[in-house]
This record gives structure tokens, sequence and C-alpha cells, in this order.
């Protein structure tokens, strides 16, 4: 059970760094990488938004199989997109979609499908509806997994953006378009600073692999996990502090500027036919679900 | 030297870190325009912690700190003052991922002259300047996560020459770097002296002290020592009981003086050794003599207690 753990935490570091790290695909010459940053942000943001307004799960489909035909076009092998796209799930999904599962947080009555608790009398809660009994309810089940649908497809955008984008040119086009600065420097500062906090807690866990040699018992193994994480806490607050202090020397007040690198790549027909393709297909997609 | 006045002055410097550990106590020192100075100690010495009273971050506990003129206290390091304190001075911080924390090369480059007035049509030549100085205008656009040891560093020196400071304080920079990338760094360090910057460095590595430093101070939480590195490097008592020692080039020469090599100040450097052997063969007429004496074994013997750490 450690072993697993471990193997797999060290591995969801590994696809989380390469899913937005590596410039390999981003260098390619293929569809999307074709795009100017600015045109593909705009568009990529048009398709999350409209895959977070589906409310049918066929046309969420309609959606998912849109980006995998994106990422195929664009030369990504659908055997290193998808899990990528499916480690990130869990992540998002698990603590936003878990507690609508239960008829107490959710909007509306449902048909209950395990009951887990009877109190007998109703239970009024600041924001919650009144309710009795805690239960599963078939409308929160259902709620649930289109939930993860839609954020296996917004996530799966999201990660096709990246892996098609060089992240310099990302921060240019958050610029270009007029995105708080400040707003920039902290999306920056957590992109640079993630990777390097997760490569620590792969080292670490590097060590004590070869360390322990397996033989330690799960509970051991979680005690060193919150160990981790502890160190984990003490090494980002220390560099915060000492990140600040490079800022300051460097001549930081409080307000930060920013300056593009490179010149913009000329936008082009192609990126306009593609922004209005995009914004055609989000369109047809949602008045499709409302005539369904 | 003398002659000019110090761009830093402290008198009676002590610094304590709300943890309550006592990182400096009464130091002193004077450094002025345009040397080359070292500050060397061990792990733990307060070397971080004086570089950063210098560049202003910190305020010092006790005592006085006078730099370019200016006293540098609780009220006037956060004064707008510092503006012009900051163009002039540059701190090269120990560890690079610290330096460096934009999202590409470019963006922490011209993120001092952004921030320190310099006109933004002006950035970008201050930019290309600094990544020409240094060679590395081809990682211009990566991400600091992707570069190599050599590579964050260079990077960040470019950070901090991009406002043309005039003192450059370097904080460990010979750190986790292959034999070539030292080499090219020391030369780029001296190459800024050369042309007339301040040049403070804080290190535990003794070979790089000779070729990085004419003065040296030994810092452990107190001043313990303050000399060129020739006087400092003679003790080496002191420097053993402050968890140092000499440079490698220095030892290699009192192996030669046990094999009866001549000499009264022994090299420090490769530069030095190279001048020092070539005077000797020309004072000894075409040749040096090295031979196998009487107490040869016995001197390499004592040599070697010497040198053993434990
Ligand atoms: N932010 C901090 N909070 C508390 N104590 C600190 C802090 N930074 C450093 N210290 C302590 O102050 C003392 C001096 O530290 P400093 O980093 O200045 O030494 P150093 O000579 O730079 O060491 P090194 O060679 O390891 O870089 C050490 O005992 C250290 O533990
Ligand atoms: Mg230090």
């Amino acid at each position: 059970m450690s072993k697993f753990v471990d193997k797999t935490l060290a591995e969801i570091v590994d696809y989380i760094k390469d899913a937005v790290f590596s410039e390999e695909y981003a260098k390619l010459n293929a569809f999307l990488q074709k795009i100017s940053p600015k045109v593909k942000f705009i568009s990529f943001m048009v398709l999350i938004t409209a895959t977070i307004f589906a409310r049918n799960v066929y046309i969420i489909l309609v959606f998912f199989s849109a980006s995998l035909m994106l990422a195929s076009l664009s030369r990504i092998p659908l055997r290193f997109y998808i899990p990528r796209v499916l480690i990130f799930i869990p992540i998002f999904t698990g603590i936003i979609a878990l507690p609508y599962i239960f008829n107490v947080f959710q909007p509306y009555e449902g048909t209950p499908l395990v009951v887990l608790h009877d109190f007998q009398r109703v239970i009024d809660l600041p924001l919650l509806r009144p309710f009795s009994r805690i239960e599963i309810t078939s409308e929160g089940v259902f709620w649930a997994s289109t939930f993860l649908a839609r954020v296996t497809t917004a996530v799966s955008f999201a990660i096709l953006l990246m892996l098609t984008t060089r992240w310099s040119d990302l921060v240019n086009a958050l610029n270009a378009l007029r995105f708080p600065k400040m707003f920039v420097l902290i999306l920056g500062m957590a992109y640079r600073y993630i990777f390097l906090l997760l490569d620590m807690v792969s080292k670490m866990l590097f060590s004590r692999k070869s360390r322990a040699a397996g033989k330690e018992s799960s509970v051991s193994s979680w005690k060193l996990n919150a160990g981790i994480v502890g160190a984990l806490f003490l090494k980002s607050y220390d560099m915060s502090e000492d990140i600040y202090l490079a800022m300051l020397s460097r001549g930081f007040n409080g307000e930060f500027m920013h300056v593009h690198a490179d010149s913009q790549p000329r936008r082009s027909a192609k990126d306009f036919m593609f922004l209005s393709t995009i914004i055609i297909f989000c369109i047809s997609a949602l008045l499709a679900e409302v005539m369904v | 030297m003398t002659a000019k006045q110090p761009v830093f002055e402290l008198e009676n410097v002590s610094y304590s870190y709300p943890t309550g550990t006592k990182a400096l106590e009464s130091v002193n020192m004077k450094i002025y325009k345009g040397e080359r100075v070292a500050i060397l100690g061990p792990n733990g010495g307060g070397k971080t912690t004086l570089l950063e009273i210098l560049d202003g971050l910190i305020p010092a506990s006790h005592g006085s700190v006078k730099a370019r003129g200016m006293i540098l206290n609780d009220a006037t390091i956060n004064s707008n003052e510092m503006y012009g304190f900051r163009r002039k001075v540059g701190f090269v911080f120990q560890d690079p991922d610290i330096e460096l924390f934009s999202p590409t090369v470019y963006d922490d480059v011209a993120f001092g002259p952004l921030h320190l007035g310099i006109p933004e049509e002006e950035v970008n030549i201050h930019v290309e300047r600094a990544l020409n100085l240094l060679g590395i205008e081809e990682i211009k656009n990566k991400h600091p996560y992707n570069l190599s040891g050599g590579e964050k560093r260079k990077a960040a020196i470019a950070a901090v020459l991009s406002i043309d400071p005039e003192i450059i304080l370097l904080d460990e920079p010979t750190a986790d770097l292959d034999p070539s990338s030292r080499a090219e760094l020391i030369e780029i360090i001296n190459r800024l002296n050369h042309n007339g910057k301040a040049i403070i460095t804080a290190t535990h590595d003794v070979n790089a002290v000779p070729e990085l430093a004419d003065r040296v101070y030994v810092l452990n939480k107190k001043i313990i020592a303050e000399g060129t590195s020739q006087k400092i490097f003679s003790d080496f008592e002191l420097l053993k009981e402050n968890n140092l020692e000499v440079p490698e080039v220095f030892k290699l020469f009192e192996v030669l003086q046990c094999f009866g090599y001549n000499c009264e100040d022994l090299p420090l450097s490769i530069d030095e050794a190279i001048e020092h052997l070539t005077r000797a063969v020309e004072v000894n007429g075409g040749h040096i003599h090295l031979h196998i004496h009487k107490h040869t074994h016995e001197e390499i013997g004592k040599l070697r207690s010497k040198y053993e750490h434990h």
C-alpha cells in the first residue's frame, strides 16, 4: 500500500510537471501551435465558458470530443494527453462536487438513494435547505456526474492551451489583454514556485525510498508524509520572505510593472478563422442543448 | 586606497533575528570605492545577514550603517531616498531560484530597470546589454525552472547588472557551478571590477577568495580578522578555528617546500603560482631544484596531520 502511495505521488508530480512545463509540444509546428497566443487564449476561454454553461451530458461530450480532435490536430499523442487531463480531475472535482450528492447541500428536493442519518425532526441551518434526514439522492449523484464531465472537459481545454503555448507567450498574452498586473504577477509566481516545491517533495520521497527500502509500515509512511508536508510549508514560508527581499532589492515597492519580451507574432486571417469557428461551434452547441 | 571615501562604513553593528538567533555581533568594517572585498566565513557565520544589512533590506539591531553617505536605519530603508541607493547597489542572492521569480529570464532582467524608474523605451537596451555581458541572449525567453545551475547563476547576475550598479554584493556566487562555469563567472566578476565596480563577495569557498578579492574579512558572527588574502591565509590556526582552510594551491606549495622549494610568500591561486614559479626559475638560472632531504618525510607527515579535519 505504502509503495503504491509513493509511486502514485511521484507519478502525479511528474505528470503535472510535464503537463504544464514541457515545451516539447509547444515547439511543434502543428495546428494550435500556429495560432497567436492572444487569440488562442480567448478561444479557449470561450470554449471553457461554454463547457461550464452546458447542462446536457451529451453536449458536454461533444465539447470533450472537440478537445481530443484539437489535440490530435496539434500532434499531441492522446496517450500523453488523456492521462494528464485525468490527473487534474480529482483535484478540482472531488472538492467541489462531493457535497452536492447530499440532500443538505442541494438546492432542490431529491430522491433518496441512501439514508445516512435520520434526525426525526427538521434541522434548519443557515444557508442550507431545512432537512430532517441526511441522504444521498439520485439527483445529487446525477448532478455530480454531470459536473464531473464538465470539469473533465474544461480541464482538458486548459491543459491543451498550456501544452501548445509557451509560458512566456501566455504571460505576454495576458498582459496584452490588459489583465490586472498584480494578477499576472501572482499567477506567474505561483506557476514559478509550485514546481520548485513539487520537486522538493519528489526529492524527499525519493531520498526516503532509498533509505527505507520498502520496509516501512503504511502508518509510519503516512507520518513521514505529514513530515514532508510540514517541511514544505516551512520551506515555502522561508522562500516567500527571501523572494520579497530580492524584489525589494531591485526596486519593488508594491506596484508591479511589465514589458513584453518579444513582439507578439502577427495575427493572421487564420487566427480570426479559428476564433470565429470556435465561437460558432460553442453557440450552436448551446443552442442545440436548448432545443433538445 | 585610503584616500578614497568609503562606500560602506559599519560601526558596532549587531543583528538578532526575531527568533533570538544572534547573527552578527559588533561588526566594524569599511569598504572603499571600486574595491574587491571578500567576506569569508563558515556556514551560519552571518554572511547573508551582513549583505542584507549592506543592501538596506534589514536594519541593524544595534550600531550604525553608513552607505554612500546615507545612514541606513529603520526609517531610511523604507523611505523614497532608497531609490537612488538601489540604482547604485545590486545584490545577487545566494539562491538563484529566489532571485529569478519571474516567468522568463527576460522579465527578471527587466524587473530592476522597470521598477527603478528607467523609462520603458530604454529598458530593452539595459536588458540586452546585461544579457550580452553574460552571454545568455539565447535563453532570454526560457522559464527559469528549465535552466541549468550555471545558466540560473548567470541569469541572476544579469538581473542585477541590468540596473548598472556601482557596487555589487554577491552571495556565494561560485556555489553549485561546474569548473568551467566557475572559471567563466570569476572572469566576468573581475571584468566588472575592472570597469570600476566595487565587488563584495560573501563565500566559504576559500579557493575562490584569492581570485575574487584583494582584501578579506573573516566573519563568524564577529569580525575575526581583516587583511590581504596573503595575510589571512598565513594564519592557519585562525582559519581552522572557524571551519575554514587554505586554498589548494597554497597547500601544494607547502608540499613543494618540504621538497626544498625555497620561498617566503606562498601563492594562493594558479595565476600567482605561475608568477611565482617564473620568478623562482629566473632567479635560479633557468631551473628549480627539488630534492628529498633528511627532513622531507617528517615535514610531509606534519603537513598531513595539519590538514586532517578530525
Ligand atoms: N530568517 C531567519 N530567521 C531566523 N534565523 C535566521 C534567519 N536567517 C538566518 N538565520 C540564522 O542566523 C545565522 C546567520 O545566518 P546567515 O544566513 O547570515 O549565515 P551565512 O553565513 O550566510 O551561512 P551560509 O554559508 O549557510 O549561507 C544562522 O545561525 C542562521 O540560522
Ligand atoms: Mg548565506
